[in-house]
Formats: C-alpha cells, structure tokens, sequence
C-alpha cells in the first residue's frame, strides 16, 4: 500500500487551488499524513515602498494560511509563504519538508493564467523531488463532492 | 474518504524497474480500482513519405509494433492478480489518445512517469505528461524516476515481494 506521510499543497488561493486543497485535506486524512501549506509568492522587491508591499503580502498570506490551516483542526498542518520564483521555492520547500506528494492547481489551458500558474506547475512537474498531483479546475470539485457523500468503505489503515 | 474507482496509465514500456506503474498498481489495489493501461504508437508522419507502397510499409510496421507493446501489456497485465486490469493499445498521438480514453473511460485520475517513452511513440513522456495535465478533466499524479521518497521506497519493496 501506498504510505504517503507529508503532503505539500500549494496555493495561490485561487479557486482552482481551493478546489485542491478539499483534495488535499481528504487524501491527508485517508493517510494520516501531515498537510504542509505552501503560498509561492513572487515578491517584486526593488524598492523602499515595494519591499514594505512585499512584508504586507507576505504577512497577509500568513493569515490566509493560518485560517485555512484552521478549517482542517484534525490534521496536522503546517504552513509557509515563500518568496522568489514560484516553481524553484515549491521543489525546495518538498525538499525541506520531506514531501511525498506534492498537490497542486493548474488553470488548464487559458491563455495568461496558463503563462504564469501552468509554468510553474511544469516547473515542479519537471524537477520535484516527489510525485506530483496537478488538478485543473473542476477535477479536484467533482471528486470531492461525489465523494463527501459516500461513507467510508473502510477503515483508515494503521500505518506502520 | 478519497475514493479512485478507475485509474489510467499511460505505460512506459522502457521504464525499468517500474516505478509510476508500481504506484498506479497501489493506489489500484488501496482503492479497489480498475486499472487501465494504455500504450499508444505513433501514426507514419503525414506527407513525408514519397510513395503509397513506403506509406503502406510504415502503416503495416505501426501495426506491428502496436502488436507488440499490446502483448507487452498483455503480460504485465496477466502479472496482476489482485486488481481488476483493462489494456487499450492506439495508433495515434499520445496526448489525444490518453486525453481520450480518460473521458471515455470516465477515469478518476491518471497516473504517469515523466520520463521515458510511451509504447513506441517518439514523443517523450515529459511533454505529454504537461499536455495531459492542462487538459484533463480528472486529477493527474506526475511521478519523475530517481524521485526518492518514502512513497517510491515502499513501491520497490512491494515490487520484490510481488514478484516472489
């Protein structure tokens, strides 16, 4: 069977993450794995007022991250912003955290979005130190969904 | 809990040992699921072949290496007992025939390596495995060979076992 204990989900709290993140709890409560948060943002610190920005953004992802980590209060969660180019900080962060498996959003095929998430998606697909999990919108909702209303058909294993 | 009823793999034919295959196959058995593995061949290139008789001959050698990575599959799906195993062999481009047969089968997620080939396709994995992601409409689980983990080491270990 396959023992998945540290997940890595990455945000940029679009709703197509947000749909992942449902995804994310799930299989992190089916393997009793610890959730680690990740908000890749590119800070574009080059000046006095832009770095104050910056510390802003960076202080407000914290938040988001926090008040989603309070959704799941069952699971172990841990969270983190990084800074610098997306792609290159997601890979060094499932470095850091030992991830298994890293899920992530992708916007499909839609112009602009595709440039910049769909680039780092295929940054982290290429070079990850773990497997990957890309969903496109709609992917990850329709599974949840279908699936919140099942009742469990097992048990959670006990992992060794 | 996460439920996969039907998982989709686009095998790798040359991938030793395998890896991404040896997690489709898990994930088969922890979820009760079909699996599907699929090998795609590439079609004679449009318009470069002079005569008909040189365009019959590259139809008649795609058939026949479809025949033979069908029958690779036929193994490997005879090796597995303990999941239920379907096997679609295609003339045709691999990101289309996946994106296809993942709509049709009505897959929950499709599970492939990164590296490698595809049946004897030219396209590398790599880049249908990005042209799979962007259009799916189920989740796609990337796994790169040589990406050590915990997940790829309880894998090896199954694979040993399995083979006994």
């Amino acid at each position: 069977m396959i023992h998945i204990r540290t997940i890595l989900h990455c945000t940029d709290f679009s709703e197509t993450a947000q749909q992942a993140w449902y995804v994310s709890q799930m299989l992190a409560r089916d393997h009793c794995a610890k959730l680690v948060l990740v908000h890749a943002g590119e800070s574009g610190a080059s000046s006095f007022e832009n770095e104050a920005t910056a510390v802003d953004l960076v202080d407000s992802a914290y938040d988001r991250l926090r008040s989603m980590a309070e959704q799941a209060p069952e699971l172990r969660v841990s969270f983190e912003v990084t800074t610098g180019k997306p792609g290159p900080a997601i890979v060094e962060a499932a470095q850091k955290w030992n991830a298994d498996l890293i899920i992530m959003g992708t916007h499909g095929q839609t112009g602009l979005d595709r440039m910049i998430v769909g680039s780092v998606a295929e940054y982290v697909v290429r070079n990850a130190p773990c497997a990957v999990m890309t969903l496109k919108p709609g992917s990850g909702w329709a599974l949840s969904q279908e699936r919140s209303l099942e009742k469990p058909v097992r048990n959670v294993d006990v992992i060794s | 809990m996460l439920k996969f009823t039907s998982i989709l793999h686009p095998i790798d034919l040359s991938e030793t040992p395998q890896y991404s295959l040896s997690v489709a196959h898990s994930l088969a058995r922890d979820h009760h699921a079909r699996l599907i593995l699929i090998t795609v061949v590439a079609p004679p290139p449009p318009g470069v072949l002079p005569t008909e008789e040189m365009l019959i001959a590259s139809e008649t050698l795609s058939a026949r290496y479809l025949r033979q990575a069908v029958n690779q599959l036929k193994a490997i799906a005879d090796s597995i007992t303990d999941v239920p195993v379907s096997i679609f062999g295609f003339i045709g481009l691999a990101g289309d025939v996946i994106i296809k047969v993942a709509n049709e089968q009505n897959v929950d997620l499709i599970v492939m390596g990164t590296h490698g080939r595809i049946g004897f396709s030219h396209f590398f994995m790599g880049s249908i495995a990005e042209y799979v992601m962007t259009r799916a409409t189920c989740p796609v689980l990337t796994i790169r060979p040589g990406a050590s983990s915990h997940l790829g080491k309880t894998i090896e270990t199954e694979l040993v076992s399995s083979n006994k």
